[in-house]
């Protein structure tokens, strides 16, 4: 599914987050937005999903698959996020209820949207759970007993299970560690590539956004500060925003020609 | 393998320790020395926190010795002071400690002016106004921060990068010899990584006999930081040795695969 | 804290409640309060024991502006003196039931941990007791009196207190803040009284005020069974218990009491919440 959003402003309580943004995610693409925390990166993200703050103001236009979500009512987006878009969020630890069991979590988008008999459900949920790599034990326990790795690969069963169009991660990896980051970025791109769906992956991490993404825009003070082959902005950046965090990402990165201390 | 040397500052040997009754460290021993730093490299649940605190006394051990400049660490009943040994009092005072979240770290009513005094007021150096002040001066502007601008704000008014500086002059305000860092830069912003790793940087040159020890699952932030580096796995020791070695020809195989982790 | 640093603080706060408007009602009514409960010290339109057996249950009039009891006392007279009388367990109350609920929180963030989890189920088992019983079992050994009142309102606040205030003060007791203050050598108490009550203050002020609110209700109603302020003793309980027996044939002289409850109560419950906009302000 592609997703076109043209000169996407949302401000709060009067001030600006998004500044007019344009961002287009093309079909089976994955695109990156790349900034620092307090950049509005999360918050174009909500803006697809309809899905700000109250005392939000936005203007400009969303289009998903089509469908435009700015100004769009509220039963509308909710089947639209169900059924069509998916998202993986940044804590796995307190995006999933810790009173429900793993099968229950991954099999609530199909109650909510598909009209399944449990059998099929929990078919569907198994396939689910072998898919991002978990075993079927997993499938009666709550968050609490697994792992942060654990928990986001049950984030992304969960958010895959209705087999969206288009995949929202917004900073998926950022609390987990190190090994740990690298395998659930893999999994992602590979569940999204097997599905040919799209996938906009939101990060502060140039050397996660290079594994994840083949384009990228980098988002500075809620504005576009720089777009492009993500590759090619790691290789060479253009823009100072650009440049400040290819510089980080390079620094806290191991290069084997770079001397150590 | 004994990581223990004679010069050590501050060493840990044969550590074991369990939480109701699950084993989080097998026989563990490190060390740093005086103007040394030691990264302690693992995933979560490695025991890589679990050692670093029973290293600066902060947690009890079921087993093993910890032992600074030359006197033997023994925390009292509970981990508390009452009843501990003379060189566990001596660490208490002469150590600093940078936490992982920068703000659960620093009182939110308070100043940064007051959270960087607060271990010159327990040392008893408090009083002396005029001393406080400047030390407090000094150990932002190591940090990288300009104290002018800092002083009156408080936590809510800090980036992530600015606050986890504060907590880092906090750390060195006593001139401790020997500081502890758990994770210091997991849980800010890329960019303000690079600020931190240079304030560790810079504190080490201001204060070249300190040792230093820094907690991380990413071997990436403490390639430019570390001259030792210990590597954690389920509670054993998998590797230990100068960076340059374990960087560049990791023998263990977890240690390879935190080195891929690390990479482009 | 310095005394400068304090006394500014506490204008920044009077500054903040003063800029909303229900803030400003309960300050008017507090201050209004206080002016009166001064000024019935030296001066009230009538003495409080002259009684006027010809007009007895009098209708406002220049000489009794808000009329007359029973027995023929000006009603103004007795309010005004009442507010003295409930000021004064007001202020008690707040005071002691601030002790009380500190105390109790103290102990239960003690890193003593059976200490802690003793004193929480005290705690809950002790909250259950209604107040009214609480003050009639402090009756049997010391009589009906303003102390009684204290007593059981500072004991059922301060517990209630302990128990609202205990999740903000278990957070700032486990933060890192006061774990690097304990490693640095700190006492309890300095983590206690630098660290954790600081924190949480907001939450004191807010539930504080509510009880100075709740003292005036309770005295009310105490004196009204029988166990509140002593017999003769000028509150607005008393002026209440005296006259509604007789709300039927004239409810003028129930309407004023009830009337200064009702506006002392409702001013220190917008003062509570006006607290709490403030600490979200602060905290910002």
């Amino acid at each position: 599914m592609s997703v076109e959003v043209r000169g996407l402003n949302v401000a709060i309580d009067g001030r600006p987050i998004v500044r007019d943004v344009d961002l287009t995610v093309g079909d089976g693409e994955r695109v990156g937005l790349i900034g620092s925390s307090g950049s509005g990166k999360s918050m174009i993200a909500r803006a697809m999903l309809g899905l700000l703050p109250r005392g939000a103001e936005v203007s400009g236009s969303v289009l998903l698959g089509g469908t435009e979500v700015v100004g769009a009512a509220e039963r509308d987006l909710a089947d639209l996020r169900g059924r069509y878009v998916g998202v993986v969020f940044q804590n796995p630890g307190a995006s999933l209820n810790p009173v429900s069991t793993v099968a229950r979590q991954i099999a609530l988008p199909l109650r909510l949207h598909y009209d399944l008999t449990r059998a099929e459900r929990e078919e569907r949920v198994m396939a689910m759970l072998a898919k991002v790599g978990l075993d079927e034990s997993v499938a009666g326990r709550y968050p609490h007993e697994l792992s942060g790795g654990q928990q986001q690969r049950v984030g992304i069963a969960a958010a895959l299970v209705t087999s969206p169009r288009f995949i929202i991660a917004d900073e998926p990896t950022t609390a987990l560690d190190s090994i740990i980051q690298r395998q659930i970025t893999d999994l992602l791109v590979s569940l999204v590539d097997d599905a040919g769906a799209s996938m906009l992956f939101i990060t502060h991490d140039f050397s996660v956004l290079a594994r994840a993404t083949t384009r990228c825009a980098v988002i500075d003070d809620g504005r576009v500060a720089d777009r492009g082959a993500t590759a090619d902005l790691l290789a060479a950046p253009s823009t100072p925003e650009a440049r400040e965090l290819v510089e980080s990402a390079r620094r806290l990165t191991l290069d084997p020609t770079l001397e150590t201390r | 393998m004994s990581t223990s040397r004679p010069s050590a500052l501050l060493s840990a040997t044969h550590i074991e320790k369990s939480f109701g009754g699950r084993r989080v460290l097998f026989d563990v021993s490190a060390a740093v020395g005086a103007g040394e730093c030691l990264a302690v490299i693992g995933g979560s649940g490695s025991g890589k926190s679990t050692l670093t605190r029973i290293m600066l006394g902060l947690e009890t051990r079921d087993s093993g010795e910890v032992t600074y400049a030359g006197r033997p660490v023994v925390p009292g009943r509970g981990g508390r002071i009452p009843g501990s040994s003379e060189g566990f009092r001596a660490l208490r005072r002469e150590s600093g400690l940078v936490f992982q979240n920068p703000f659960a770290s620093l009182d939110p009513r308070w100043t940064v002016a007051r959270s960087v005094a607060e271990p010159l007021v327990l040392t008893g150096r408090g009083p002396d106004r005029e001393q406080t002040a400047s030390a407090v001066c000094k150990a932002l502007a190591t940090a990288g921060l300009d104290p002018s601008e800092m002083l009156e704000r408080r936590p809510a008014q800090l980036s992530g990068g600015q606050a986890q500086r504060v907590a880092i002059a906090r750390a060195i305000v006593a001139e401790p010899r020997v500081i502890l860092a758990d994770e210091p830069m997991s849980a800010i912003d890329v960019t303000a990584r690079v600020q931190i790793l240079d304030a560790l940087n810079a504190i080490r040159t201001a204060r070249p006999d300190m040792g230093l020890i820094v907690v991380s699952h990413d071997l990436g932030v403490v390639q430019h930081l570390a001259d030792r580096i210990l590597v954690l796995h389920d509670g054993h020791v998998v590797e230990s040795g100068p960076t340059d070695g374990v960087l560049g020809s990791p023998k263990a195989g977890y240690t390879r695969d935190l080195v891929a982790a690390a990479s482009l | 804290m310095t005394m400068r640093n304090l006394s500014e603080s506490c204008t920044r706060v009077f500054r903040a409640i003063w800029r909303r408007g229900s803030g400003r009602y309960a300050l008017t009514v507090l201050g209004l309060w206080m002016a009166v409960a001064v000024v019935s010290l030296f001066w009230t339109p009538q003495p409080l024991l002259a009684t006027d057996g010809y007009h007895v249950w009098a209708a406002p009039s220049a000489a009794h502006p808000l009329g007359t009891d029973g027995t023929g006392a000006d009603v103004l007279s007795w309010l005004m003196a009442g507010s003295r009388t409930n000021l004064v367990i007001a202020a008690l109350t707040v005071v002691c039931s601030g002790a009380l609920g500190l105390l109790l929180v103290g102990l239960m963030v003690s890193r003593r941990a059976g200490l802690g989890s003793v004193t929480v189920a005290v705690v809950d088992a002790l909250i259950s007791i209604p107040t009214v019983l609480i003050a009639l079992l402090l009756t049997v050994p010391f009589g009906a009196s303003v102390g009684v009142i204290v007593g059981a309102c500072s004991i059922a606040y301060g517990l209630n207190l302990a128990r609202v205030a205990r999740p903000a003060a278990m957070l700032a007791a486990r933060s890192d803040y006061v774990g690097s203050a304990f490693a640095g050598g700190a006492s309890g108490w300095y983590a206690f009284t630098r660290h954790v009550v600081p924190n949480i203050a907001p939450v004191l002020a807010v539930q504080l005020s509510i009880s100075a609110g709740t003292s005036v209700l309770a005295e009310a109603g105490l004196t009204y069974l029988g166990v509140g302020v002593g017999a003769g003793v000028p509150s607005w309980g008393h002026s209440l218990a005296t006259s509604v027996k007789f709300i039927n044939v004239f409810p003028l002289t129930v309407l004023w009491p009830g009337l200064v409850v009702t506006l002392a109560v409702v001013a220190l419950n917008l003062l509570g919440d006006a607290l709490v906009r403030v600490g979200e302000e602060v905290a910002r």
